[in-house]
């Protein structure tokens, strides 16, 4: 469901990514891992239309169309989602009237507050998430367990297609990743959603279930396979 | 003072001194009947004219020079800053030749500023010139040499008044052109009666390693009141020019003000060093401005110790896209004394930045206060700038402001600004003191890194007796 | 704490009798250019706030002044200030902190944060500390910037245009500081103002 074909990326005149192919299978869990600098953010950041970065080469294909010319918020209309690596804050944005915002503009309803309240309970239940969280403002003062947290919250009420997961596993406690784990494979599972989780540890993997794991290196995939792969580089490191 | 061991290599020698004061000889008043230069207070039209022929300069700077004055007694003392109003402008000696300047007793000189000599370990010399018991230094031998070497790699360090008459076409281009004598009054009265100060210029791509030390040069004038410092640093230069120490330095003139005019071209680099310690009552009144053309920088490092009044800007006008100017600079009040500092940042080109660090302490009833402005003009696009300014009150006599401007006429500008005021911390002081420290080597720990940010860029020697410096003023004040 | 709504004329004075928000009626259309308060702590134990909030359209202008006179010892204060610049829009803000000799343990605190929007924008700002008495704490703080892009791309990727995601910032920036003001009628009459 998404194709990345010859995909060449720079960012201030510096070469992220050079060159990659790369096919996503509807609802499965990719996993992409790396070791740091290899351009894994870069490529989470580029399907989402970050303007810091330009596409040299390539081209990006979701659901059989190009998606390079699309802003990002049309993407997001689409179904790609991006729980960010470092997710901004946002000062003075309430975080529940700044949830039922994005979910009424992607489902086309109009949720009043109390009926969006009690859809928003039963997600915030799956991630443990506390009520008094929706009182606050949005990402600001919170830590970085809890922005993460509050990223896959996010996933959970817009229910994408695609989620691209950058490193939402740093930061997380071993519960926290349990907790997350979970979510996301119910989630997946209920709605068939296409996952692309970027990580830099395996330990992640003994909770989601890995269909396919990539490995990118200096701006390259080196290596790809199934599950296997991950207990492989757990084992040797990425450089074998 | 900075370079003490040189002290050693002192000797006496028969080589001509280019440097020669004895105004007799130099200027051809052989016969003292023919040229009789009384000192005298008061500045007029005439005086003016005598200095400009005594130093023998070309017709166009005497016009500029009395063109100062007319532009000097129009304008009236700004109505901002400290307290100008107890200058009396006709009771002041404009112009004296060093070799007539009054000198005093070794008696006369205060005793904490013996004790400051004997504490920072100034050599007996040195602390007879600093104190204006001397006239004359006799480093001239080691700024012979000094001058020597540097010449060897075209860079140019010498008086002002020499170098207006070896390299005029440098004077014509850029000489009043940073600071015109219209800029202000104590600019106007500089530009009319200015005598000594640096000429420097480090010729294209350059490098000096090794900073530049004014020291030695004025040494060998004195300490001069209306010092013109005009500097160039042309395309990909890299200089360190540092003037000043931190030991008390007396003067029998009681109004100081010096004008400093940097041009900085494409890529170069300059920091300009200053650590000024007036003993006794002076006004300092001193205008500095630096021209920064493309992906230049400019450093001002500025340390403001002692005088009655200092009233000092440092200012840099980024012309140039991706320019940098930045400013560090402290102050220190003691008793009797304000210090009104800062610094100054034009943005007119695009991609510009500065950042100006400011650290003021205020003691013993000083008043030490932070003047700035930043400015951003309408088509200059993404400019960042940041502005910190904290101060220290270290007592209940003493006082502190902050007067910043923002003035911001671009849209695309990020413009930063913090400033504190505060005393040094009872928990902290306690904590140090529950580690042997008594209050006041607590104190002066608490001050020292309060100041560190902008010690730790100075040049070593400066920064070890600066810090001497404040635990002595500390030792003396607090308690 | 109670809140007061203040109208400002050219020189308008209160002073502090017990502990009070002060939420400044500034008026943004019309280009008034001399708006000025000074709020006077001539009585122990007490604290404020100073809030003031504005959002400039399109080629208006303003000049507001606060000034925040501390005279006797152990009072609060916490000035902030908030402005929205649009295009060709003129902000002059002067905010002053003057702690006299015998105002010893006072806190006092300004933030002055401009967000320019628009294009072609003045704006000049002057946050001023005077102080007199050494067993005080005081700083002030003043920001002029853009909004911040990665702020703009994180609300884009969750769906919303340019211009949506752009009014959410503007929003919050406006909010964080209105949600101070205690009054809800005051708060959401405010608030009604700048169309938040």
């Amino acid at each position: 469901m998404l194709t990345i074909k010859d995909l060449e990326v720079s960012t201030q005149d510096k070469k992220i990514i050079k060159g990659i192919d790369l096919q996503l299978e509807s609802g499965k869990i990719h996993v992409l891992m790396g070791p740091n600098g290899s351009g894994k953010s870069t490529l989470a950041n580029t399907l989402m239309g970050h303007p810091g970065f330009s596409v040299d080469k390539g081209d990006i294909l979701f659901e059989n169309d190009s998606i390079l010319d699309l802003e990002p918020f049309e993407r997001s209309q689409k179904g790609i989602f991006l729980s960010f690596q470092y997710p901004a804050e946002i000062p003075g944005v309430n975080i529940s009237s700044y949830l039922r915002m994005i979910y009424n503009k992607k489902s086309g309803e109009n949720l009043s507050p109390v009926k969006f309240r009690a859809l928003l309970k039963e997600k915030m239940a799956l991630l443990d998430i506390d009520e008094s969280v929706l009182d606050r403002y949005l990402n600001e003062g919170f830590s970085g367990g809890e922005k993460k947290r509050m990223e896959v919250l996010q996933l959970l009420v817009l229910e994408p297609k695609l989620a691209i997961l950058d490193e939402t596993d740093s930061g997380l406690d071993i519960d926290a990743i349990k907790i997350v784990s979970s979510a996301v494979n119910n989630i997946q599972k209920d709605s068939d959603m296409t996952i692309l989780l970027i990580t830099h540890y395996t330990r992640i993997l003994e909770y989601i279930n890995a269909d396919k794991v990539f490995v990118m290196q200096d701006g390259k995939i080196t290596k790809s396979g199934g599950k296997i792969l991950a207990h492989e580089l757990e084992e040797s490191g990425y450089t074998s | 003072m900075g370079k003490r061991q040189l002290e050693e290599k002192k000797e006496k020698t028969t080589k001509k001194d280019p440097l020669d004061t004895d105004y007799k000889t130099k200027y051809g008043f052989s016969d003292p009947e023919k040229h009789v230069f009384k000192a005298q207070k008061g500045l007029n039209e005439d005086l003016v004219r005598q200095i400009s022929k005594m130093k023998d300069e070309p017709e166009w700077m005497l016009e500029f020079r009395l063109k100062s004055l007319e532009i000097f007694n129009r304008k009236p003392n700004p109505t901002w800053g400290g307290d100008l109003s107890k200058i009396d402008y006709d009771d002041i000696y404009y112009y004296a030749k060093p070799s007539e300047k009054a000198e005093r007793d070794w008696e006369d000189v205060p005793a904490d500023v013996k004790d400051t000599f004997e504490k920072l370990g100034v050599p007996q010399a040195e602390r007879e010139f600093l104190a204006g018991v001397k006239a004359q230094y006799d480093s001239e031998v080691i700024y012979d040499s000094l001058r020597d070497e540097l010449s060897d790699e075209g860079i140019i360090f010498m008086s002002t008044d020499d170098a207006l008459k070896a390299y005029p076409e440098y004077f014509k281009e850029y000489f009043g052109k940073i600071i015109s004598p219209t800029d202000n009054k104590f600019a106007a009265l500089n530009s009319a009666v200015w005598s000594g100060g640096s000429f420097v210029y480090i010729p294209e791509g350059a490098k000096v390693s090794r900073p530049l030390q004014a020291y030695f040069r004025i040494n060998a004038e004195k300490m001069g009141q209306f010092e013109r410092t005009l500097i160039i640093a042309e395309k990909g230069s890299y200089a360190h020019y540092v003037e000043g120490c931190t030991a008390p330095v007396y003067s029998a003139d009681a109004l100081h003000a010096a004008v400093v005019e940097v041009i900085i071209k494409p890529e170069a680099r300059f920091r300009y060093t200053t650590i000024q310690n007036w003993s006794g009552d002076v006004y300092n009144l001193v205008t500095k401005r630096a021209r920064v053309e493309e992906n230049a920088v400019m450093e001002w490092v500025d340390g403001n110790l002692g005088s009655k009044l200092t009233m000092k800007y440092p200012s840099c006008l980024l012309v140039g896209e991706g320019a940098h100017g930045e400013v560090l600079s402290i102050a220190y009040a003691n008793s009797g004394q304000h210090q009104d500092a800062g610094a100054k940042m034009v943005h007119t080109a695009s991609n510009t930045s500065s950042s100006i660090v400011s650290k003021s302490i205020s003691l013993g009833g000083g008043r030490s206060s932070y003047r700035g402005l930043v400015s951003v003009s309408p088509l200059a696009k993404n400019v960042k700038s940041r502005v910190e300014c904290d101060a220290l009150i270290l007592d209940s006599e003493s006082a502190s402001d902050t007067f910043p401007v923002m003035d911001i006429k671009e849209s695309s500008a990020n413009i930063e600004h913090e400033a504190t005021v505060s005393k040094i911390g009872e928990e902290k002081l306690f904590y140090l003191m529950s580690r042997g420290l008594t209050e006041n080597e607590a104190m002066g720990l608490m001050v020292s890194g309060f100041i560190e940010p902008i010690v730790k860029e100075l040049p070593l020697e400066y920064a070890v007796e600066l810090n001497r410096l404040i635990e002595l003023e500390m030792e003396g004040s607090v308690g | 704490m109670k809140t007061e709504f203040i109208k400002l004329g050219e020189n308008t004075k209160v002073k502090v009798s017990e502990d009070t928000q002060f939420v400044l009626d500034v008026k943004a259309n019309g280009g008034d250019l001399n708006q000025s308060i000074d709020v006077v702590f001539e009585k122990s134990g007490v604290s404020a706030e100073i809030i003031g909030v504005f959002k400039l359209l399109g080629g208006e202008e303003i000049g507001l002044r606060t000034s925040a006179i501390h005279k006797v010892p152990n009072t609060q204060c916490f000035t902030h200030i908030k402005g929205v610049l649009m295009d060709k829009s003129s902000s002059n803000y002067v905010g002053k902190i003057i702690i006299e000799k015998d105002a010893q343990q006072t806190s006092s605190y300004l933030e002055d944060n401009i967000l320019v929007v628009g294009e072609g924008t003045n704006n000049i700002s002057q946050p001023i500390l005077e102080i007199e008495a050494d067993d005080v704490r005081a700083s002030h703080g003043a920001t002029t910037g853009r909004i911040n892009k990665d702020q703009l791309f994180y609300l884009q990727s969750r769906g919303l245009s340019e211009e949506e995601a752009q009014e959410v910032i503007i929003e919050g920036f406006l909010n964080s500081l209105l949600n101070r003001i205690q009054d809800e009628t005051i708060r959401n009459k405010v608030k009604e103002r700048l169309n938040v």
